[in-house]
């Protein structure tokens, strides 16, 4: 898989291939970037935060994993980990943390898979 | 050219806790720039510490650990690096009361993520050209300050030495006068419009001030210095340095419309005047009277009580300001009073630590601030084009503003000229060694080259700026220039070492002139201490003006041969024998004669007589003959009378000069009366001396 099929892999409609595109100029770039999106232990640590319920800490990653992802344009996991950001800024309730948690491993999973499988 | 300028890439300090987000950003502008990388408030913090001086901009993450963004623009604001140091905010945080939040905290800039690297580069460049700009700008306009305090406070210093040396009064109560003026304008403006005082003005009403009681030169010592109650002959006397102040300055500016003469002649002729109509010389009333003088006055009266005169001691704040308020030192306007009222506690804690230099800085800063406030301050492309146009009106008056211009490399040895100056000095546009080139030496003296050096060499980062007035040598002639000089280093902290210098000389010949003239208005003869002619005339046109039945005579001699006793002995000694003349005269005649020196050997006598003008001639004649050393003193005399020759001072001096050159032709060492046969004759003005 090539970087533009790993976008259209999670994103059919190609926009967001072109949107970093243009924000980062070169694919070299990209590609260096998202390696380093895959090794970076914002995710480990916003896991090891959600079950220890260590809220400050969780808001924390899950903010910058926004912040990479919508510097990448990977959407899903910017629009999953931006819901998880909003619920733990303030009185986050348990419940909803866990489940949007959830989605974010899920899309997290999905993201880095497809990162890894990139030639 | 030998001196190998290095560029270096400007700093740009990335506050991310975000090690990716650091990386992108690096990689963005990591070719027109150098990153520094902090990953968290708290070192964010310690690199401006350790960079402060070279960071041209910080990008600034929002949601950090340890110390998060709006906790670093806290303490920026706090250590003042707001002010210095662009911020341009990078968030994820998109809520306008975020993004409020920022602006009023002082970034220039905010941007969200996810951001684009062109627009990243194009903003940072943006806000990266308009701080340099404007660090520029106040690098302009502080040195104008510096030019204008410069020349002004040279003309400051002269005249308060004068009135200082004549008065008693320390030095100090000019520069708190000046203080005072400055605190009590400021407080004005902000209660009012209605005298459209802004930072200029206020500037030059300050400054002004300085000038308020220059009249006092041409009072008589033992008046101005009398311990104990003023005779109201000597308070009439006394009075008359207001409107002497002012003509002198009328005198100064050749007619020339010059707003700082305006508001000092203002301030001199009516800083006595008072808010009822019952101050002096011209009893206006209210408004009538210009702010400035209305300010000075004020300041006049609070640092005259507050200081110790010879006929009253000193009294302490509290009491002078309740003094002024109760309406015991004269009256005010009420705005005034207000702001005296408000001022006053702050006014005493500046005048125990005044400092002047610090004041000039102020000056720049919020001169420079009101300049942004009104170009409406923002990174957009319309401030962008008018900095733009600045600088390029700034360029185009600096080359036509005929400014030696140059920079000094300490390394190389080696000073560069720009193409005026070098073809203004007749030069080559770089020159080695110029403390030993032979066509430097020649436009100014090696000495004067190393004092430069050496000056520039201790100047510190803290006061980088050296300035002086020499006399350079252009054309065979010796021209008077203002010199400004700031040193430049390199690097950083322990690091720091000394590169060189830029600076320019500017001629200052026509400053230097007025201002000497200034110092002959100003003052008696230096070396006799006999009026000068202006003054002399003044003072008999002024006798004559009040004259009634009373009967003069105006007596002007010069010594015979005194030529011969310069040349033989030497002009030292010619200057003896000035005064040995002089002081006879003085010890003579009464003290409300008139005595003046009124040329190189020349002298004017000018004596109110009862009928018996030979007999008081023949005394005047035989008081100066005489001897002096080796020397034998004679003179030729010549004498009009009034009204008999005249009742002005023209035809008076005309008469006596005519009879003068009449003696002279009888022989000399004798004297003569005017008569109507000697009409026509040559002048002893005109260039027979008659001492060939």
């Amino acid at each position: 898989m090539n970087i533009q099929e790993f976008y259209a892999s999670i994103d059919p409609t190609g926009n967001e291939y072109a949107e970093v595109m243009g924000r980062l100029g070169t694919e070299r770039l990209v590609n260096k970037y998202l390696k380093k999106m895959a090794d970076d232990k914002s995710f480990e640590n916003l896991k090891k935060a959600i079950s220890s319920q260590n809220y400050k800490d969780a808001f924390m990653a899950s903010h910058t994993i926004k912040g990479i992802c919508m510097n990448l344009s990977l959407k899903i996991l910017a629009d999953s980990s931006s819901a998880l950001t909003e619920e733990l800024r303030d009185n986050p309730d348990t419940a909803q943390v866990l489940a949007l948690f959830k989605q974010v491993e899920e899309d997290y999973k999905v993201v880095t898979d497809g990162i890894r499988s990139i030639e | 050219m030998s001196s190998a300028k290095t560029v270096k890439k400007k700093k740009i300090l990335v506050v991310d806790d975000s090690e990716m987000n650091r990386s992108i950003l690096a990689d963005m502008l990591g070719d027109d720039y150098e990153i520094l990388e902090a990953c968290n408030g708290l070192e964010g913090i310690a690199e401006i510490k350790k960079h402060e001086e070279e960071i041209a901009l910080m990008l600034l993450d929002v949601v950090m650990p340890e110390m998060d963004g709006f906790e670093v623009l806290a303490v920026m604001n706090k250590g003042g690096w707001i002010g210095s140091i662009p911020v341009i905010m990078i968030s994820a945080e998109t809520s306008s009361t975020h993004v409020n939040q920022a602006y009023d905290m002082g970034v220039t800039d905010y941007i969200s993520r996810p951001f684009d690297g062109k627009v990243v580069r194009r903003r940072v460049n943006n806000t990266i050209m308009l701080y340099t700009k404007q660090k520029m700008l106040q690098g302009m306009v502080t040195e104008q300050i510096l030019e204008k305090e410069k020349s002004s406070s040279l003309m400051v210093e002269i005249l308060s030495n004068i009135v200082e040396f004549r008065n008693g009064e320390s030095g100090l109560h000019v520069l708190h006068v000046r203080t005072i003026t400055e605190m009590l304008l400021k407080m004005l403006a902000e209660k009012t419009d209605k005298y459209e005082l802004n930072h200029t003005r206020i500037a030059m009403i300050a400054l002004a001030s300085a000038l308020h009681d220059i009249g006092k030169i041409s009072i008589d010592e033992k008046i101005l210095n009398k311990p104990g109650r003023l005779t109201d002959e000597e308070f009439a006397i006394m009075k008359t340095h207001a409107a002497i102040g002012g003509d002198m300055l009328m005198n100064v500016s050749d007619g020339s419309e010059e707003e700082m003469i305006k508001v000092a002649y203002e301030i001199c002729r009516w800083h006595h005047e008072r808010y009822d109509g019952r101050g002096y010389p011209d009893r206006l009333t209210g408004e009538e009277i210009p702010i400035s003088a209305q300010v000075v006055a004020m300041a006049d009266v609070y640092d005259a009580l507050t200081s110790k005169r010879v006929y009253k001691p000193a009294f302490p704040h509290e009491k002078a300001v309740e003094m002024i308020m109760n309406g015991e030192c004269g009256t005010f306007n009420p705005l005034l009073l207000e702001c005296l009222q408000d001022i006053k506690e702050e006014l005493q804690k500046e005048l125990e630590t005044h400092s002047s230099r610090q004041s000039t800085q102020n000056e720049a800063q919020s001169i420079t601030a009101e300049l942004f406030e009104k170009g409406d301050m923002g990174a957009s492309d319309r401030t962008l084009r008018l900095l733009e146009k600045e600088r390029i009106k700034y360029q185009f008056f600096a080359s036509m503003s005929k400014e030696i211009q140059f920079e000094y490399n300490v390394d190389a040895d080696m000073v560069e000229l720009t193409e005026w100056g070098a073809r203004y000095l007749g030069v080559e546009e770089t020159i080695m060694n110029p403390c030993d080139d032979e066509r430097m030496r020649q436009i100014l003296d090696k000495e004067k080259m190393m004092e430069i050096r050496k000056k520039v060499r201790k100047a510190d980062a803290s006061n980088p700026i050296v300035t002086g007035a020499y006399p350079l040598r252009i054309g065979g002639e010796l021209r008077w220039h203002k010199l400004v000089v700031r040193a430049m280093w390199e690097g950083s902290d322990e690091d720091i070492h000394y590169t060189g210098a830029i600076g320019k000389f500017v001629n200052a010949d026509e400053d230097y002139k007025r201002m000497d003239s200034l110092e002959k208005e100003a003052a008696h003869d230096t070396l006799t201490g006999l009026f000068n002619h202006k003054n002399a005339r003044k003072r008999i046109e002024m006798i004559l003006s009040e004259r009634r039945d009373n009967t003069y005579s105006l007596i002007l001699f010069d010594l015979d041969h005194f030529k011969e006793a310069n040349d033989q002995y030497g002009h030292l000694f010619g200057d003896e024998v000035l005064k040995n003349v002089a002081q006879k005269l003085k010890d003579n005649l009464r003290k409300d004669d008139t005595m003046a020196r009124v040329g190189g050997d020349e002298f004017m006598v000018f004596l109110e007589h009862g009928g018996n003008y030979e007999g008081q001639i023949e005394r005047v004649f035989q008081i100066v003959t005489g001897q002096y050393e080796n020397f034998k003193i004679d003179v030729s005399m010549g004498v009009a009378l009034v009204p008999k020759d005249g009742e002005d001072y023209e035809s008076l001096f005309h008469a006596a000069d005519q009879a003068l050159y009449a003696s002279k032709r009888g022989g000399r060492n004798q004297y003569k009366l005017y008569d109507s046969t000697m009409e026509g004759t040559l002048s002893v003005l005109s260039p027979m001396d008659g001492e060939e």
